[in-house]
């Protein structure tokens, strides 16, 4: 039996600066191959194809970095600070990936040609929705509705 | 041997600018400028280049998409009206694809963030003109009573910015009337 000679998160987390830093058309296979150290072969063959490959970092994406961004509006703190730690969260600038949301950026690229894309973006802004309308619930007079992505995307290009 | 271009160089830049609005700036090479306009590729290396037709396309783009509803809205006599009639605008663009994906200018904004200084240089034209033109409308609406706050004028002309970069995402997963009632939700916030 052969093992697989690589893990599988590690390269899903490599490849995401790459698509996030050029998007996906014009990230070529090679440069997943390049940084992420496992042959093209391998890559196939865990992912099926480039595509495979983006689908699976968008869930990692999504599990590891906005999952805890979400978790920041079911925090015991007054509303508006849980507010402003969500949006805030997403405009750090760390040097390993651009500001913002890898989602955001992607479903920019994709969702229109990618079906898997539009989904995982319906989902995903489906799930900060429902997060948004939990926290508004906490106070009755909050109508549960969202002007989030607004200051998370013009802070795109305010930083 | 003389290459005859057959075609202006606006109609060139129109149909570079239709390839970047699919594909965005980064993915397309000259490679693929040339076959999509047809010239060989010596003309993208040394005549026009993709630079060269990018940077138009935006300008184009101003011309021919932003301009004239800016414009529209800036003659119009109603406030906040005016506004609702511009995103709707927006809508039936996004969703009939007379934008064929997104706003080109979010998409640009997205892709390359500060990467360029000329691109910085045409966000920096195109927002200015943007938040002008909406001041003028909220100073109308100001007039007409629809605003009480004439200090709050600059914020709800920067958070109507940003009601472009929402609706370039959102029409890709939701429905007119979501996006309708959306903007409705929108416009509301501004008393």
């Amino acid at each position: 039996m052969r093992y697989k000679e690589f893990n599988r998160n590690a390269v899903l987390e490599k490849s995401i600066p790459l698509f996030w830093k050029n998007g996906f058309a014009a990230t070529p296979i090679s440069a997943l191959v390049e940084i992420t150290g496992v042959n093209r072969f391998s890559l196939y063959s865990e992912f099926e194809n480039k595509e495979g490959i983006l689908h699976n970092a968008l869930d990692l994406y999504f599990e590891r970095y906005a999952q805890p961004k979400l978790d920041l509006l079911d925090a015991e703190v007054d509303i508006t600070d849980a507010l402003k730690n969500f949006l805030n969260s997403y405009l750090v600038n760390i040097e390993k990936h651009p500001p913002g949301c890898f989602c955001i950026y992607i479903g920019t690229e994709m969702a229109d040609s990618d079906v898997i894309v539009k989904e995982k973006l319906d989902n995903y802004i489906n799930t900060i929705e429902s997060c948004l309308k939990n926290l508004l619930n906490r106070d009755a007079e909050l109508k549960a509705k969202s002007d989030f992505l607004k200051r998370q995307l013009s802070g795109l290009f305010c930083s | 041997m003389a290459h005859t271009l057959n075609k202006s160089y606006d109609e060139f830049v129109d149909e570079a600018q239709h390839l970047f609005w699919m594909e965005g700036y980064k993915s397309v090479t000259a490679k693929d400028l040339a076959a999509h306009l047809d010239v060989s590729p010596s003309i993208i290396y040394n005549k026009y280049t993709k630079d060269m037709l990018f940077l138009d396309a935006l300008d184009r783009y101003i011309l021919n998409y932003s301009d004239p509803v800016l414009t529209m809205i800036r003659e119009s006599s109603e406030g906040l009206e005016s506004f609702r009639d511009f995103f709707n605008k927006l809508i039936d663009a996004l969703l009939d694809k007379t934008f064929p994906k997104s706003c080109l200018v979010v998409n640009t904004v997205l892709e390359l963030n500060n990467e360029s200084v000329h691109v910085a240089d045409f966000y920096e034209r195109y927002f200015t003109n943007m938040i002008d033109t909406y001041k003028a409308v909220l100073e109308k609406a100001y007039d007409l009573g629809e605003i009480k706050d004439k200090h709050r004028i600059q914020e709800y002309a920067e958070f109507l910015v940003g009601v472009i970069f929402s609706m370039s995402i959102f029409y890709k997963i939701k429905s007119k009337a979501e996006l309708q009632q959306y903007i409705d939700d929108q416009l509301s916030l501004i008393v």
